[in-house]
């Protein structure tokens, strides 16, 4: 079983994203680290983090655009998208979404060890002390199954906990916003540097 | 900030609909609220959107400190009844809150406010099917709701009833023929649902929207999208259409993009060459024109890397086309910097090399290109 650990760029922006809109179901994709010519299969490095949107999750025609984007990006950086998140809706449902199922299969295609990063509405506060989603990996049988880790450390936890309270999600960019105004740029590249600096 | 900045700042977020609670709140709590006395009439309407700030995050303090100041100007006023009625919500007290709507709808029976409230409860208690009902209920009386129809919407996509969800989205057409967002969202819809037939439908749709507001990313992308799906699966013909259909989608987003990531204009360029190759060389060839055009003027790494696709695609179908293509390339590039046009002359000669015998070689053409070559040289040489 392949170890996970999630950056805390990528922890930051996802939280981030969740916080800006509390009133809508958001998603975004995390990109791994290929290391599919490196010996070392035994850790899997989430790096990153790309907010998609938060308006009509399940329309396919701006998800497809956004992962042939978000593709060769990561060609262009040796990364892989790995992860996908959701978060629901309604606060109290947290149950994992068909929507999620489903692209969660397509990056599992792609990449065998992709993981489901399901978003608990509740913990997602700055005084939350667990990561604030559940992860499901897909078992042989084609199911997705709730894999119990600790993917992130007190540090990424205290960072990502101030930059909530700071509301710094008000300068991050998901691609919703890319697509209504292009000149936002959906790779946060302000954002990565402000939280490079708590790391 | 002063305080006119922060009246004409929730006066902006009133006109655009802005749901941000905490910002609301700060502006009031911060600033506005020592100046009530200078807004006048506003201060109510003001007082109004504070309310239902303070109650989307839960301040219930400072919502029930507003509401009380509305019910003491306006006693018995439905409008606050209401926002008694999102107290309650805002609580949990879902039965109290419901007493409130049936007496506002016992006064005014085509309260809206008050029957979409009921509705908007059965979503706060997460039954979504009871909501849909509900909806459907309302809609056959006031079927002029357009934010109701596009919520009714977005419930069936909750749930993938795309078929459903594209019934609403006829409907908001019909009345609303000149919306570019109608459109959009509708042949996205169409294209979710998949299968030869929609996608055709897609396209139309995405190419009104562009046509009623060439800024629609979305649109834009759509087209491209459902042309180059198509472009690949049909006749000849059809083919070409497509062809023209998503090179003109292509183009646009590539000129919005040239203000911003070069990356973005480079992938969109990558799609419109792939398309191209499967239909015919020559649009293919004139697609790759119009990208190192606009390139030009942002990175001529780009552009390298544009004429650098050209000419591998060209490679596998003719090598007189490549030489066509490879000859602009050099024309556009001797305006820029000669170290490309070099650089492409090389690629020229060496590709020709290894399909062409040496015999060829001795074809003006080439020849030219190698003239061309020396001369940038000697220009380097000398400057």
């Amino acid at each position: 079983m392949a170890e996970l650990s999630v950056s805390i760029q990528a922890y930051a922006k996802l939280l981030l994203h969740i916080a800006k809109y509390p009133h809508c179901a958001v998603n975004g994709v995390l990109l791994a680290e290929d290391n599919k010519n490196s010996k070392e299969k035994k850790v899997i490095r989430f790096v990153d983090c790309i907010p998609l949107f938060h308006l009509s999750l399940s329309l396919a025609p701006m998800l497809e655009a956004a992962l042939l984007q978000i593709d060769s990006y990561c060609k262009s950086k040796g990364y892989v998208i790995g992860g996908y998140y959701h978060a629901n809706e309604h606060i109290d449902d947290n149950e994992l979404n068909p929507i999620a199922r489903h692209i969660g299969r397509k990056i599992q295609e792609n990449f065998s060890e992709a993981c489901i990063f399901m978003v608990d509405n509740h913990r997602v506060n700055s005084r939350s002390v667990s990561d604030v989603y559940r992860l499901y990996k897909l078992s042989d049988s084609s199911e997705w199954k709730e894999v119990k880790q600790e993917t992130i450390d007190d540090q990424t936890r205290q960072a990502s906990a101030v930059l909530l309270e700071q509301e710094q999600y008000r300068y991050l960019t998901d691609f919703d916003n890319h697509l209504d105004n292009v000149a936002h740029d959906w790779r946060n590249v302000k954002l990565n540097e402000l939280i490079s600096k708590f790391s | 900030m002063s305080w006119e900045d922060a009246r004409d700042a929730l006066r902006k977020m009133r006109e655009d609909q802005v749901r941000d609670g905490p910002r609301v709140v700060r502006l009031w709590k911060q600033i506005l609220s020592n100046y009530a006395h200078k807004l006048g009439d506003e201060v109510w309407t003001v007082q109004e959107q504070v309310t239902i700030g303070a109650l989307d995050c839960q301040n219930l303090d400072l919502a029930q400190e507003c509401i009380s100041c509305l019910n003491s100007k306006f006693p018995g006023s439905l409008r606050v009844l209401r926002l008694k009625g999102m107290f309650y919500e805002a609580e949990g007290k879902y039965t109290k809150a419901n007493e409130c709507y049936d007496k506002i709808l016992e006064e005014d029976k085509a309260n809206m406010f008050a029957a979409k409230r009921k509705i908007a409860m059965s979503k706060e208690q997460n039954d979504l099917p009871e909501a849909v009902n509900q909806l459907n209920k309302y809609l056959e009386t006031f079927m002029t709701d357009f934010d109701a129809w596009m919520e009714l919407c977005d419930l069936y996509l909750q749930h993938q009833e795309y078929s459903k969800a594209a019934f609403c989205l006829e409907e908001l057409i019909m009345s609303n023929p000149h919306s570019h967002l109608y459109h959009q969202k509708y042949a996205e819809i169409k294209y979710t649902q998949g299968g030869m037939e929609n996608l055709e439908i897609a396209r139309a749709y995405f190419a009104q929207a562009c046509k009623l507001n060439p800024n629609n990313m979305r649109a834009q992308f759509g087209l491209l999208l459902t042309s180059s799906n198509l472009a690949t699966g049909y006749n000849k013909s059809q083919r070409s259409v497509n062809a023209k259909c998503a090179m003109w989608a292509a183009e646009q987003i590539i000129d919005k993009y040239q203000v911003c990531g070069s990356q973005c204009a480079m992938w969109a360029a990558e799609q419109i060459i792939d398309k191209y190759q499967v239909c015919e060389s020559q649009c293919a060839m004139w697609a790759a024109e119009q990208i190192i055009d606009k390139y030009q003027v942002c990175e001529s790494q780009c552009a390298m890397w544009a004429a650098e696709q050209i000419i591998d695609k060209y490679q596998v179908c003719e090598s007189q086309c490549a030489m066509w293509a490879a000859e602009q390339i050099i024309d556009k590039y001797q305006v820029c910097e000669s170290q490309c046009a070099m650089w492409a002359a090389e690629q020229i000669i060496d590709k020709y090399q290894t399909t062409q015998s040496q015999e060829q070689l001795q074809d003006t053409k080439v020849l030219e290109l190698i003239r061309k070559m020396q001369e940038n040289v000697s220009t380097q040489h000398d400057s």
